[in-house]
């Protein structure tokens, strides 16, 4: 009985690649997203930020389509090992792309809000530097979970502390800010919102790593996800 | 990849191959098929599902007038194939079965060779003019069925000396070597083991993109795997017939979705 | 789902493996007795079976062997010449030559008592060599012949010497003639070939099974050319293609009860029919094998059926669902699988036939014939037909050799069923 990767019915195998495919349709057009909400809000590009609030409704079809996909693929072939997990792992990755989508959208909604008004200086930078590095855990969430590769899962999962980092500095930074000049609070609101939503993009990578994890391995991640977020915290450090 | 996948997903609007239109079969006092009404396409895997006893096979051998060979049993109502009522006096059982071919439940080659199991057909329906154009239909009909490669060097070998898949796989050859146009497959991956039953499934995927095959199962796993329409019989009704899809993720008869998701026998 | 149970039920009592409840001593004790009925019942069937088979031997084996005495015998021209062939002094020259081995024999007196000691026969024996090669005229050969039957007796030992010789077929003058021969070493009791190649006879020693077993041969083969064909024809239409109504049911209790009608009731059939109205030949194998072809036919028509009926309907379906027709699905798929147990149904049948005695009697084939039959229309007899002439016969010599028939008779039995026995486990298909 020779052991294949393939199995004997072709069109099984034509099934889940295409749900695979689909995700990884979803994947790229996230990014894109992500890097596109970033760029828009560094030039205070108004038209970029408008497509990218349009694009978001074609990954929500996307998500659609795929959890259709899955829920007939279960139906019809009936998958158990790791066939199972492979589908329950695409349909959970679907749904926190689209949550990453969905947040791509509204950070280019709250650049359009403020592409009038002032920047927060240094902290531009800062956004730009933790878009640019959620944007990379999420490629690299997807090509780990292409590659079936439970290492490389986590130490994305690891990498999401110094996204957390990233967004506590910000945080006080929008703090002092908004502390300094009143008339920056409107601006320092909408920031922090934007942070917010990257760091929560962070997150859902990995998520998205946890589930390489469970499709490989079949164990479940723990709810010990490393949380680094101190903001929570920051009120009663500041004695304000 | 989208095309592949719309295409596999729903049954096209392919043409109808066989359609069956208020038959009813009597076993003597017993109303056996009560008015069913049914459209068979072409290039479609259509499956037949059903509890045990429900009319799915003795449908089934209506299409091809199996039931002719017994006494008791009478067949009403009209079912035509490309338009042509196969009930006609004028039409020819004989003919009939070699454009409609069938496979059973338990692999039953001849007690012969591999080469005269397939070769049967083809020569009684004298198909063959030389033993060049009969060892052609051989090699064809046994490469369609994917058996060639497992038998090409023992041809004479006796036929029942098979594994039972690979038997099952040459009853395939012998039913598709006349040349049919429809395939008739009453379980056949009963009596197979798992491994055996996916290889046949998977010959029943290329298949259909020559033939229209009708397949009996009572696996229900067997029916959502493999057919792009599927019709539910219970105690000699069609309940419900659709795209396999609709009758596995939500069909619309309650009985149906009993049948399926376990609750009735 | 579960309601709760009342009453509380006791303990499952715990049987334990070793002990033997007495119910279960019983029956063993039961199967032991089933055991041995059977046991016994096998051996009373062999005990009986050995016991006809050692008296069959026990009168028959002698006839196994035939005395012989060795002359030398000179072809005198004076008595025979090419001319006169095939006619000729040929009793007188073997006379002579026994005479001549015989010193104390007085050639005058007691020539007629010393040419009784060996058989008629050898004269004919004599006169076909000489026929076949008239150059042995003149010269001097070296002839074996039988002796006569009361001779050859006296020899096998079934004439005592002790006996009286006023009650005794030989009488002293006789013996003292046969040991004076056998010091001189000319007796042989070579193995008895003429048994099976010379044909019947009024002498013992001469007497043979050929025209029996000839006989035989023409019967059976007629019997096996109408019954065969006829008997499977008839088994096909009525199982494959007659429709299932009250006219089958008719036929088949009427062939099932055809199969055990006595045989002797098909020999009054054939005497009055074949014999008085059609006006075929007496005795002949023609006939015997028409009428044994009229009782075999059941019993192939029954077995055939029962072969056809063995087929599983899935080959039947098989053929069908390619496309052949009901006549193509009987005559290329049915027919050679039940083939094997078609034929052993027939050889079973024929062997039945070659025992048959009663018709053949019937229809005259225990006629006297000397020779074998060349045609099937000629007069002839039958093996179990020759055995019943022998037995009727009052010569000491025919009781063994009707003994001997007999054992010729069971051994060609035990061949051909064990031919059928062979023949259906060699082809014998597992389904």
């Amino acid at each position: 009985m020779a052991i294949n990767d393939n199995h004997i019915v072709a069109s099984f195998d034509r099934d889940l690649e295409s749900i695979q495919a689909t995700m990884i349709k979803m994947g790229g057009l996230v990014e894109q997203a992500l890097s596109d909400a970033a760029e828009a809000l560094r030039t205070r590009d108004a038209e970029l930020a408008e497509k990218v609030r349009v694009g978001d409704k074609v990954v929500d079809d996307l998500d659609l389509l795929l959890k259709s996909d899955a829920a007939r693929l279960l139906a019809l072939r009936g998958p158990t090992a790791r066939d199972l997990r492979l589908v329950l792992a695409v349909m959970e990755i679907s749904s926190h792309l689209e949550r990453c989508g969905d947040y791509a959208k509204n950070i280019a909604k709250r650049t359009k809000a403020i592409s009038g008004a002032g920047a927060i200086t240094g902290t531009l930078s800062d956004l730009a530097r933790m878009s640019a590095f959620v944007e990379t855990m999420v490629r690299d969430s997807l090509d780990a979970f292409i590659q079936r590769d439970p290492v490389k899962a986590a130490e994305i999962i690891e990498r999401d502390a110094e996204a957390d980092q990233i967004y506590n500095t910000l945080f006080r930074s929008f703090l002092t800010h908004m502390m300094e000049d009143h008339k920056n609070i409107a601006v320092g609101m909408h920031l922090h919102f934007i942070a917010k939503n990257i760091e929560r993009v962070g997150d859902h990578a990995t998520g998205i790593a946890e589930q390489t994890i469970y499709a490989v391995t079949g164990a479940l991640p723990e709810d010990d996800r490393p949380k680094h977020d101190r903001t929570a915290f920051a009120l009663q450090e500041s004695d304000v | 990849m989208d095309d592949l996948r719309r295409i596999e997903r729903t049954a096209e609007m392919s043409d109808t191959k066989i359609s069956a239109k208020g038959v009813q079969v009597f076993y003597g006092d017993t109303h056996a098929i009560k008015d069913v009404s049914v459209e068979i396409g072409d290039k479609t895997v259509t499956a037949f599902i059903g509890p045990s006893g429900c009319g799915k096979s003795t449908f089934l051998r209506c299409l091809n007038r199996m039931n002719d060979t017994i006494d008791i049993c009478r067949v009403q109502g009209s079912i035509t194939m490309d338009g042509q009522d196969i009930y006609d006096p004028r039409v020819d059982p004989v003919q009939l079965r070699a454009k409609v071919g069938m496979v059973f439940q338990k692999p039953n080659p001849f007690p012969k060779s591999i080469y005269d199991n397939v070769a049967y057909g083809p020569k009684i329906h004298g198909m063959a003019r030389t033993k060049a154009d009969m060892d052609g239909i051989v090699e064809a009909s046994l490469r369609r069925a994917a058996l060639w490669n497992e038998v090409k060097d023992r041809l004479d070998s006796a036929g029942t000396g098979l594994s039972g898949g690979q038997q099952q796989r040459l009853c395939i050859a012998r039913a598709v070597a006349t040349a049919p146009e429809v395939l008739l497959m009453d379980e056949p991956c009963s009596a197979l083991d798992p491994i055996a039953t996916a290889q046949i499934e998977e010959l029943i995927d290329e298949l259909r993109q020559q033939f229209s095959v009708v397949i009996v199962t009572h696996s229900m796993q067997q029916a959502a795997r493999v057919s792009q329409k599927t019709a539910f019989f219970h105690l000699g009704n069609l309940v419900e017939f659709n795209d396999t899809d609709q009758i596995f993720t939500n069909p619309q008869d309650s009985r149906t979705e009993s049948y399926i998701t376990g609750r009735i026998g | 789902m579960a309601d709760t149970t009342t009453a509380s039920t006791p303990a499952p009592h715990r049987i334990s493996l070793i002990e033997r409840s007495p119910a279960i001593a019983r029956r063993k004790r039961k199967d032991y007795v089933l055991q041995a009925f059977g046991l016994i019942a096998i051996a009373i069937a062999f005990g009986v079976m050995f016991l006809l088979f050692a008296s069959l031997i026990r009168t028959g084996h002698t006839a196994f062997v035939q005395t012989h005495v060795t002359l030398d015998v000179f072809v005198d021209p004076a008595e025979i010449s090419v001319e006169t062939l095939p006619r000729g002094g040929f009793q007188d020259v073997v006379t002579n030559a026994l005479i001549a081995k015989l010193p104390s024999a007085d050639e005058a007196s007691e020539r007629r008592e010393v040419r009784n000691i060996i058989s008629n026969g050898a004269q004919f024996y004599l006169r076909d060599l000489v026929v076949a090669d008239p150059s042995l005229i003149g010269q001097t050969i070296s002839l074996t012949v039988p002796l006569a039957d009361a001779y050859d007796q006296l020899h096998k030992g079934s004439i005592s010497r002790e006996t009286p010789e006023a009650l005794r077929r030989v009488n002293d003058q006789g013996v003292a003639w046969l040991d004076e021969l056998i010091a001189a070493g000319a007796i042989t009791k070579p193995l008895n070939f003429a048994l099976l190649t010379n044909a019947d006879s009024r002498f013992p020693e001469l007497a043979g099974l050929r025209g029996a077993l000839v006989g035989s041969f023409w019967v059976l083969l007629i019997c096996f050319i109408i019954a065969f064909p006829a008997g499977i024809g008839a088994a096909i239409y009525l199982e494959e293609f007659a429709p299932k109504n009250k006219v089958s049911d008719f036929i088949e209790v009427n062939i099932n009860n055809l199969a055990a009608v006595p045989s002797v009731v098909f020999g009054l059939l054939a005497l009055a029919v074949f014999l008085n109205y059609l006006g075929m030949p007496r005795s002949a194998p023609f006939v015997g094998g028409l009428t044994l072809a009229l009782m075999t036919m059941p019993t192939i028509i029954i077995a055939t059926r029962a072969a056809l009926k063995a087929v599983p309907s899935s080959i039947r379906e098989a053929a069908l669902g390619v496309g052949a027709s009901k006549q193509q699905v009987v005559f290329q798929h049915v027919l050679p699988l039940a083939m094997p147990g078609i034929l052993t149904g027939t050889i079973i049948g024929l062997a039945q036939a070659l025992g048959e005695t009663a018709p053949l009697l019937l229809i005259g084939m225990n006629a006297f014939i000397t020779s074998a039959a060349s045609s099937p229309f000629d007069a002839a007899t039958a093996l179990p037909t020759q055995i019943f002439i022998w037995a009727d016969s009052p010569e000491r010599g025919f009781v063994s050799r009707t003994s001997a028939a007999i054992l010729v008779l069971l051994t060609f039995l035990i061949f051909m069923n064990g031919l059928a026995i062979y023949l259906r486990s060699k082809f014998e298909r597992r389904w």
